[in-house]
């Protein structure tokens, strides 16, 4: 079973920075620039092209992060995830080998694939939250609802989906900006809102599609420019720009938040 | 007595160690036809040697494992199909089994589940059964 483990190393970059990197440092360079006292007395034009190079900026820096991700993902997915596969079935196979293995040896090693077998499960979840591989193969409507019932299980919050008339081909990057949005806004209510419900809905419309994620919770102030950040909403606007779509955040402090995301499916582009 | 004739079994997976693995795990009580690394290849050999059962990744470049499942329900319908996948979940199943598969088993659990996996599409496929009965009226 050896020739199981003899595979390529995964390519990684060689510099240890990544695009994303490079990005995020010119962006504080480009912010530096613009929150300097002397950046309001200069000319509109100049003002409006730092505030173009900043946009094009934080674009970059999402595609810089999807392209991380998907690396990270495939290489978890198709490398550790496969050797861990492999591992647990050599053990499996060696457990079974009953005529030359004593009976508590046995025992022990089944006990060993069971466990090898949940990594490899637990590596797998990781991996497709980072690189939803399965978005081309099932579609944006199973995709989500395989999330929304994972986060119930594993994150112990009751989440109410509703899913009605969404088309089954969408482009991908539409529908990898609905999952990764789903994804953001579903992690910010375990992570911060403390509410023990949800509710997700994802509705073909007249124009496009509209996304809605709402909880109950603590809520927050939208325009705290520090808690936007946090809660990832900048990444979320950029994303929906990429795909000329809009999103509102309905949120105030105690009454709970709603992200509302609107792609439409006739797109200039 | 009864003589029950090996189930041919082809196996397909990008990942070559699975398919050398599986290949030794399954030996002893299967026929296997044949390992290949591609979703094309997969419906080429199973043309020409007409497998019982076909273990299928689902997860490969260009022609997936459902679209090669879904082809095989099409033109070779008495053939079964086990699907495998890195992942698992409901979703995924109910998916698995709407293309006409006729079990899923997540590859990490390959050891404990399947031998019953195939077993089970054997047992869902007239053609092997009448095959084996034959056997057994000869007998």
């Amino acid at each position: 079973m050896t020739a199981g483990f003899a595979t390529q190393a995964a390519q990684t970059p060689s510099t240890g920075i990544t695009p994303a990197m490079r990005t995020r440092a010119s962006i504080e360079t480009v912010l530096c620039g613009m929150n300097s006292s002397r950046f309001h007395n200069r000319p509109d034009a100049e003002r409006f092209r730092l505030e173009e190079e900043l946009r094009a900026l934080r674009e970059r820096l999402v595609h810089a992060h999807e392209q991380e991700r998907v690396r990270v993902g495939r290489e978890l997915h198709d490398d550790i995830g496969q050797r861990l596969s492999l591992l647990a079935l050599a053990l499996s196979m060696l457990a079974q080998d009953a005529a030359q293995i004593p009976s508590n040896i046995s025992g022990r090693l089944s006990e060993l694939s069971r466990h090898a077998a949940g990594l490899a499960s637990d590596l797998h979840r990781l991996s497709h939250e980072l690189h939803p591989v399965m978005l081309q193969q099932l579609g944006l409507e199973a995709v989500i609802r395989g999330f929304c019932h994972e986060q119930a299980r594993t994150r112990h919050i009751a989440i109410q989906l509703e899913i009605r008339q969404v088309p089954d081909v969408l482009r991908q990057e539409v529908a990898l900006c609905l999952y990764r949005i789903t994804q953001e806004a579903l992690h910010n209510v375990v992570r911060h809102s403390g509410a023990s419900s949800a509710m997700v809905r994802l509705a073909g419309i007249a124009d496009g599609i509209a996304l809605t994620v709402m909880d109950h919770g603590v809520g927050f102030d939208p325009d705290e420019p520090r808690v936007r950040a946090s809660l990832g909403l900048t990444s979320m606007l950029e994303r929906i720009r990429l795909v000329d779509g809009r999103l509102l955040v309905h949120s105030k402090r105690g009454e709970g938040t709603r992200i509302e995301a609107h792609v439409p499916l006739r797109v200039s582009k | 007595m009864s003589i029950e004739r090996l189930p041919k079994v082809l196996l397909v997976d990008n990942y070559q160690p699975l398919l050398i693995a599986w290949r030794r795990f399954l030996g002893s009580w299967c026929e296997v036809v044949g390992t290949v690394s591609s979703g094309r290849a997969a419906l080429e050999v199973a043309r020409e040697c007409r497998p019982d059962v076909i273990v299928l990744d689902l997860n490969m470049p260009e022609l997936s494992g459902l679209d090669v499942c879904r082809a095989i329900q099409q033109t070779m319908p008495q053939v079964g199909v086990v699907l495998v996948s890195a992942a698992d979940g409901a979703e995924l199943r109910r998916t698995a089994f709407e293309v006409g598969a006729a079990a899923f088993v997540p590859k990490y659990s390959a050891g404990c589940e399947l031998e019953s996996a195939i077993r089970r599409a054997c047992r869902e496929q007239p053609s092997f059964q009448s095959s084996t009965t034959g056997e057994n009226e000869r007998d």
